[in-house]
């Protein structure tokens, strides 16, 4: 009976693996085109989060609401480049999630996506937002979801044990930062390594500048595509200003290193007094001590300026308008994504400024300065087109490792970068993958696409087994050429830890019991499309009202034997799950991997050539 | 013939089904038409109307703008006039140009930006314009609607860069003046009332999406993009309305939304990047258009409808055409009937009201009559006895002294005054019982009433000399002699009445009878009026109220001793009302009694000789008579048959006026003179004029008196006839044409006299069954010297003229109710025969049967005449000498 399904399996995998054969551009994968389960009336919705966070609640909150939905879920890449290259292969989600935006860079692949002007959701959003999303002809296919506040965490009881008091402006900012030095505490330190903490602090510490009349202007036209090119009247003092920064704040090049993680580790350890941070984690990291989310510093306190940005901006695919009741359950879910009950799963729902009308969100008091900046309208949007990101980070980081003399040289350079983003590098194909898988999950096996890349990642890191959640692949692998940038689109973007240890088979039944049955963290399970994937071992998991149970594990076969030692690598949040699954099984001792997950897969495919593992019938789902 | 008659009835149903059909199909295809021109019509007053006020609505915000537009340029100059101060002084001169420019009374309010994106108003600086992004574009002017966070609600927001920005003291560049206008106060340029605010204007920016977020709860596009919204719409035609917009002007167009039919309208303000989107329910749009069409359409299928109805009415009235209208007659028939019926009912139920009502009334007569009739019955038995009693007493007496010729005479003639009278009572009661059968019919014939009248004047006459009566003979005014009438009725009627005025007037009484035409009522009806006055005992008024019932008779001891049957006035008054006469009675006790009989008889036209007197050359006469009246009824007589009559009172001035007649040749062409004139009579005046006047003149004498016995004295006195009174023109015309022709008539009693004889020597064939009555005719044949041979049956009769040489009989009596072969049957056969003497022999009936149809039968069955039984000789020889022809002349007219 077993054999009779491993066949069926491997058929229908050689089916999938036939229609995706013909790469990207070519052939959609099949889980993404169909809807509807042939066999089932259950609605089929494939929902690409932008990042793992919403795991923790979101994606939860939304199969609770939509029962009767069979949803896929799974982590893209958080650009909006991503969607564009799943736009060309016909593989667009049903439902798009992106942090990352600019209109003007989705403007030409607009009409693959559901028309949203003419809905009562388009509606429900202030006008002064929606403009931001309104083309010329007025069509709308991006609605926000809310603001994300993005600031100077500090950590005000550190400065309150030394009596230095919170800055109020960039001059004190500059005092409290020389301050703290000399008291050996590092006045700032955050993740220089993501491109997003370059572009922020670089256009945060200015955020009075570019919203000048003439920042407005340049902006306008930029987004607009009439220019690509910084104004030197604008910029100029961009640059100076993070320059004086990178001095007074005492960013050193090792900063590059420094994972997100880590950053608030130091904040935590009150190494450092300053972070950037959201609102989210202004009250997650504020509870053993006083945190407030200061504005970044301008000349006066009327120049003081946060930082915002939409936590991420919901689209749909045009796919939908085929059929009206499939566009009416889009709608549907759209709108429980955005509407009030929604947005409270986003983080806890206290730390964001939503931008639709009638829905009331209560500040959190360690946001309690926000409300001037906001009597003041002082919240600066930042800039989040593609290319800002790249080029703050290669200008930033350049900047910090001191490879331009001046301000200007680093206005130049990224004046430079602007304009020759788009270089040979950005077009070449790096790798060519002969076989497509379809990520939709069978009960019978698993995920294909998530087998074949959790198994080419355990042969990366050379352990006999491996532990992945199958969300962390972004969807179906087409078969086709690809670019290195295409390559990385394959896995998530959020940097994950790869955790390497040794577990007995008796602790790997514990961990992966954990990691099936804890909710609420960064990597629970949520539903089929993102159980864990595992690769050189097999798993029996019931499923059942109260979730999922593990019933057996296998290696080739034969059951795991519980007293065998193995070398275990696990993908995911150290700090925000797999450290306490890792250590609710018993396991204390675990190395973190050097080299990022997503690079492992490029290196695999790009530079060695490879292509990625088979995958294996890793799962039954009862 | 199933088959066929189905067939038949299918035609019946195919041709007007087809043409209702065709009709029909015409009235739908036609009734389409209509209604989709209508409707296009109705679109295109809908959209002419939209478009118009959609017009007029753009282009009343359109100025709304351009004036707000120059009301902050206004500002502007004023701003960039004054001197900069401080920033915060900027914020009062803010406020100062505000009151300046009065912005409250118009809702506005002015707003200073400076190159950071702050804003300054009269109450001091706010911070960042939220719409700062929106005035990013390097343009110097921008209108939008903004929902401002600093002023609740919604505004139309004109931004005004400013030509030279200003460094206010403390370093604050002001870069540009705002206007915020309330959008309410400008509502009143868009919003029309044409439509009783049913109407719903929305403000879009040229993508089609909304200027600002104020979505009413109640408005129907609820979207961001009404655009695209309104291009989805169930039966939009216009799949990308921009496009549209881009080429017209205005446009307009219908769509469905949730069942109901909307209006809209889109006009662009391309100034201002703005469209205004006017939107209405159809039923809103020319409303009063759509209500009179809709009206026009609802009269015009009513119409069609009720014509279709008709038509199939009309249909299935034709194909039950047969049917229902048999059922209808049949329903007609039946109606009619039953209302015959009812009214038959009614009538019956009406009668039997009636009938019983005069139940108690005909019961007391009946038993009035069955006491009559008892009383009658007892005096029948007294009135039958007393002559049967007398017939019997002398008969036997007769017996006895039959060898005496005086006493056998005497009881002779006893017996057969007695047998007479008894004859009498036995005819009255077989006449009313026949007539109360209602058995009587009238024979009518052809008859000179004048001729009636003297036959009764004869037959009476002697009675009225019998009892030394007074008896006068009147006629006045009567111009019709020849009239229809049964003869035998009218005739018993007067001599009924005559003879009662005989017997109940004590002797020496006087009796009239007055014959008058009464003036005409109908123009072939003669009216007479027939008077008998008498001066005798008359009766009492009670006797008078039942003097014609049946069986009555007045009691008392005068009239008791006359002989009578009380049946007289019953039989006479019955056969008036037969006759469609009536008869009224007056009468006092002891000073006599007057009977009046009024009838209408039918005019004769066939013995009229209206030309004798022309014929004859008669055209005027002289009448002398010592009564005026007299000569005055002659007169009218005579000048109505065309003949002038002069007339005078004397036998003197008679002659006098004949002499000077003589002398101017107006000659008289006979002379009527009475007989007792005074001074001189009337023959002394003929012989005065036979002896003066040598022309002979043709002289009556007119007399009321007997005829006298001798003629003798008369003729040599010159009278050429006697003439009686009354004056009847008849009678008159006879006796001159008499005279005319030179030969002088016998008197009437001469003549009676002569003709008595006729039956002598006549051998008479006789049919008699009965032993006694045919010895009886035999002896009363055989005095009035007449021989007969007697035979007891019709067949013996039959045979024996048969047998008969022609001429051995010149008369046949023959009875009717005989054995072996009745009288009719008998005459048939004999008329039947081949005897030379068959068709001309006269048979005269001898019945029991007294009744006119029995004379008619009798008639009819060939015979010539009738008598009744028992025979009356004076009877059977009148009859004799009218069938044999030998009635004188005259009976010749």
């Amino acid at each position: 009976m077993r054999k009779k399904r491993t066949w069926f399996t491997v058929f229908m995998a050689g089916v999938l693996s036939m229609a995706l054969f013909g790469g990207c551009g070519r052939e959609a994968a099949d889980g993404e085109a169909v809807p509807k389960d042939a066999d089932s009336a259950r609605d089929k919705v494939t929902i690409s989060l932008w990042s793992d966070q919403l795991t923790e609640h979101y994606a939860t909150y939304l199969q609770e609401r939509f029962p009767d939905v069979d949803f896929t879920f799974y982590v893209a890449t958080n650009s909006t480049d991503f969607y564009r290259f799943k736009e060309a292969c016909g593989d667009l989600p049903d439902i798009l999630t992106v942090r990352r935006f600019a209109l003007s860079e989705v403007a030409p692949w607009k009409d693959s996506l559901m028309d949203l002007s003419d809905s009562d959701l388009a509606n429900t959003f202030h006008q002064s937002y929606l403009h931001s999303y309104t083309y010329d002809d007025g069509t709308v296919n991006w609605l926000p979801a809310c603001a994300e506040i993005d600031s100077i965490l500090l950590n005000k009881t550190l400065l309150d044990r030394h009596n230095i008091p919170v800055p109020t402006d960039y001059e004190e900012f500059v005092d409290t930062c020389g301050r703290l030095q000399t008291l050996g505490i590092r006045p700032f330190i955050s993740n220089f390594a993501a491109d997003y903490t370059c572009m922020e602090i670089l256009q945060g510490l200015s955020a009075a500048e570019l919203t000048s009349n003439a920042g407005r202007q340049w902006r306008q036209s930029y987004e607009s595509g009439e220019t690509d090119e910084l104004s030197e009247e604008v910029w100029l003092p961009v640059f100076e200003r993070m320059e004086e920064f990178i001095d007074y704040a005492g960013i050193v090049p090792s900063d590059l290193e420094i994972a997100h993680e880590e950053v608030f580790q130091y904040y935590m350890d009150n190494e450092t007094a300053m972070v950037r941070g959201t609102g989210e984690e202004a009250v997650r990291y504020g509870k053993d001590r006083e945190s407030v989310l200061m504005p970044f510093y301008g000349d006066t306190q009327e120049d003081n300026w946060y930082l915002t940005y939409p936590a991420f901006q919901v689209a749909a695919s045009a796919r939908a308008e085929e059929d009206p009741e499939r566009e009416k359950l889009i709608m549907d879910i759209m709108t429980a994504m955005l509407n009030e009950e929604g947005l409270r799963h986003i983080t806890d729902g206290r730390n964001i400024i939503a931008y639709n009308r009638d829905v009331a969100l209560q500040l959190s008091p360690e946001l309690g300065n926000l409300q001037p900046a906001l009597a003041n309208n002082r919240l600066y949007i930042r800039l989040a087109s593609a290319d800002m990101f790249s080029v703050s980070q290669q200008v930033v980081q350049g900047m910090i490792n001191g490879e331009y003399p001046d301000a200007h040289s680093a206005f130049e350079a990224f004046n430079d970068a602007l304009q020759g983003k788009d270089g040979e590098e950005a077009v070449k194909t790096a790798a060519h993958i002969a076989q497509g898988y379809p990520y939709a999950f069978e009960p019978e096996g698993g995920s294909q696409a998530a087998s074949a890349v959790m198994n080419s990642l355990r042969e990366a890191v050379d352990t006999q087994m491996l532990v992945g959640q199958a969300s962390n692949v972004a969807g179906n692998i087409s078969a086709g050429d690809y670019t290195l940038e295409q390559l990385g689109f394959l896995t998530q973007g959020e940097t994950l830890q790869i955790l390497r240890c040794e577990m007995t088979g008796e602790q790997l039944y514990r961990y992966m019991d954990y990691v099936l049955t804890t909710p609420g963290k960064r990597g629970s399970v949520v539903n089929d499309s993102t159980l864990y994937v595992s690769s050189g071992f097999e798993m029996e998991v019931r499923k059942t009202q109260e979730g999922y149970t593990l019933e057996r594990l296998q290696v080739a076969g034969k059951d795991l034997d519980r007293k065998g030692v193995y070398s275990v690598a696990v993908l995911g949040s150290e700090t925000l799950m797999q450290r306490d699954a890792l250590l609710a099984s018993g396991v204390t001792d675990y190395e973190n991997i050097d080299g990022s997950y997503k690079q492992m897969i490029v290196d695999r495919l790009a530079r060695e050539g490879k292509q990625l593992a088979g995958p294996s019938d890793y799962i039954t789902l009862r | 013939m199933k088959h066929m008659k189905s067939d038949h009835e299918k035609n019946k149903i195919v041709l007007p089904a087809v043409l209702a059909g065709c009709l029909l199909l015409f009235l739908m295809a036609g009734g389409s038409y209509f209604a989709k021109y209508l409707q296009q019509q109705i679109f295109e007053e809908r959209t002419t109307q939209l478009n118009e006020i959609t017009s007029q609505v753009r282009e009343n915000l359109n100025n709304a703008l351009n004036f707000q537009w120059n009301y902050l340029t206004i500002a502007v100059n004023t701003l960039e006039e004054r001197e900069a101060g401080t920033a915060e002084d900027m914020a009062v001169y803010i406020g100062e140009l505000e009151q300046t420019l009065e912005t409250a009374s118009y809702h506005s309010r002015l707003m200073l930006l400076d190159s950071r994106g702050n804003c300054y108003d009269a109450s001091g600086k706010h911070g960042v314009w939220s719409d700062i992004n929106r005035i990013s574009s390097g343009k110097e002017r921008h209108t939008f609607i903004s929902d401002s966070y600093i002023y609740e609600g919604s505004y139309w927001t004109f931004v005004q860069e400013l030509s030279h920005p200003f460094t206010s003291q403390d370093g604050v560049v002001f870069t540009h003046l705002i206007l915020f206008k309330d959008i309410y106060t400008l509502t009143e340029y868009y919003d029309s009332n044409a439509y009783g605010s049913m109407n719903e204007t929305y403000i879009l920016k040229s993508n089609g999406t909304r200027m600002y977020d104020a979505v009413g709860g109640e408005n129907t596009i609820q979207a961001y993009n009404v655009i695209k919204v309104l291009e989805e719409m169930e039966g939009q035609k216009y799949s990308d309305i921009r496009k549209a917009l881009a080429s017209q002007d205005v446009i307009s167009a219908n769509f469905m939304y949730n069942g109901t039919e909307y209006f809209y309208c889109l006009a662009s303000l391309p100034e201002y990047d703005t469209l205004v989107l006017f939107l209405i329910p159809a039923d809103y749009v020319a409303h009063g258009t759509v209500r009179m069409v809709g009206a026009v359409i609802e009269m015009l299928l009513f119409l069609a409808v009720v014509l279709v109805i008709m038509l199939i009415v009309a249909v299935v009235l034709f194909t039950r055409q047969q049917s229902s209208l048999q059922l209808y007659r049949q329903e007609q028939e039946n109606l009619r009937r039953q209302e015959e019926m009812n009214e038959r009912l009614e009538e019956t139920n009406a009668m039997l009201a009636r009938s019983k009502e005069t139940a108690e009334q005909a019961f007391q007569i009946a038993e009035e009559a069955n006491r009559a009739k008892s009383s009658f019955l007892s005096n029948m038995s007294h009135d039958i006895r007393t002559p049967m009693n007398a017939v019997v007493g002398f008969a036997a007496l007769l017996a006895r002294d039959a060898e005496n010729p005086e006493k056998v005479r005497e009881y002779t003639r006893k017996i057969t005054s007695s047998s007479q009278h008894l004859l009498g009572l036995i005819n009255d009661i077989l006449d009313i019982s026949k007539i109360e059968a209602g058995k009587t019919t009238l024979n009518l014939s052809d008859e000179n009433i004048v001729e009636l009248i003297e036959n009764i004047d004869s037959i009476i006459r002697p009675q009225m000399k019998a009892k030394n009566h007074t008896f006068e003979v009147h006629s006045k005014d009567l111009r019709h002699e020849h009239v229809v009438m049964d003869k035998l009725r009218l005739n018993q009627i007067l001599l009924n009445l005559l003879s009662n005025a005989v017997k109940y007037t004590p002797d020496g009484g006087h009796i009239k009878l007055t014959l008058q035409e009464l003036p005409q009522l109908v123009k072939q009806l003669a009216h007479y009026r027939f008077v008998v006055e008498d001066n005798g005992y008359g009766m009492s008024k009670e006797y008078v109220q039942k003097i014609f019932q049946a069986f009555t008779r007045e009691e008392d001891s005068v009239t008791n001793k006359i002989q009578g049957t009380g049946l007289g006035m019953a039989i006479t008054k019955n056969l008036l009302d037969l006759m469609g006469g009536k008869i009224t009675v007056e009468s006092e006790k002891d000073k006599g009694s007057v009977f009046t009989v009024d009838l209408e008889l039918a005019i004769s036209e066939q013995f009229i000789d209206r030309d004798f007197w022309k014929r004859q050359g008669i055209t005027r006469i002289l009448t002398v008579d010592d009564e005026e009246v007299i000569c005055q009824n002659i007169q009218m007589i005579m000048e109505d048959a065309g003949v002038a009559v002069d007339y005078t009172l004397s036998g003197e001035s008679a002659i006098e006026m004949i002499k000077r007649s003589e002398e101017e040749g107006r000659l008289y062409d006979v002379v009527l003179l009475d007989w007792k004139m005074p001074g001189m009579d009337g023959l002394e005046t003929a012989r005065c004029i036979r002896r003066e006047i040598p022309r002979e003149i043709p002289i009556l004498i007119l007399t009321g008196y007997d005829l006298p016995e001798d003629e003798t004295e008369a003729r040599e006195a010159g009278v050429d006839a006697f003439l009686s009174k009354p004056f009847f023109l008849t009678s008159f015309r006879l006796k001159v044409d008499g005279v005319l022709h030179r030969e002088m008539r016998r008197t009437q009693t001469q003549e009676d006299k002569a003709e008595q004889g006729i039956l002598r020597g006549m051998h008479i064939l006789v049919a008699e069954d009965n032993e006694i009555n045919a010895e009886i005719l035999k002896e009363l044949l055989d005095m009035a010297g007449a021989s007969c041979d007697i035979y007891e049956n019709g067949e013996l009769v039959s045979a024996a003229f048969e047998r008969s040489d022609p001429g051995q009989y010149q008369i046949v009596l023959m009875d009717v109710q005989m054995p072996v072969m009745n009288g009719y049957e008998a005459t048939r056969r004999i008329r039947g025969m081949r005897h030379p003497m068959a068709v001309k022999i006269p048979i005269i009936a001898m019945t029991a049967n007294a009744f006119a149809e029995d004379i008619r039968d009798a008639l009819e069955a060939g015979m010539n005449g009738h008598v009744a039984k028992p025979i009356d000789m004076e009877v059977l020889e009148q009859t004799v000498r009218k069938v044999t022809g030998t009635q004188g002349e005259d009976g010749q007219e």
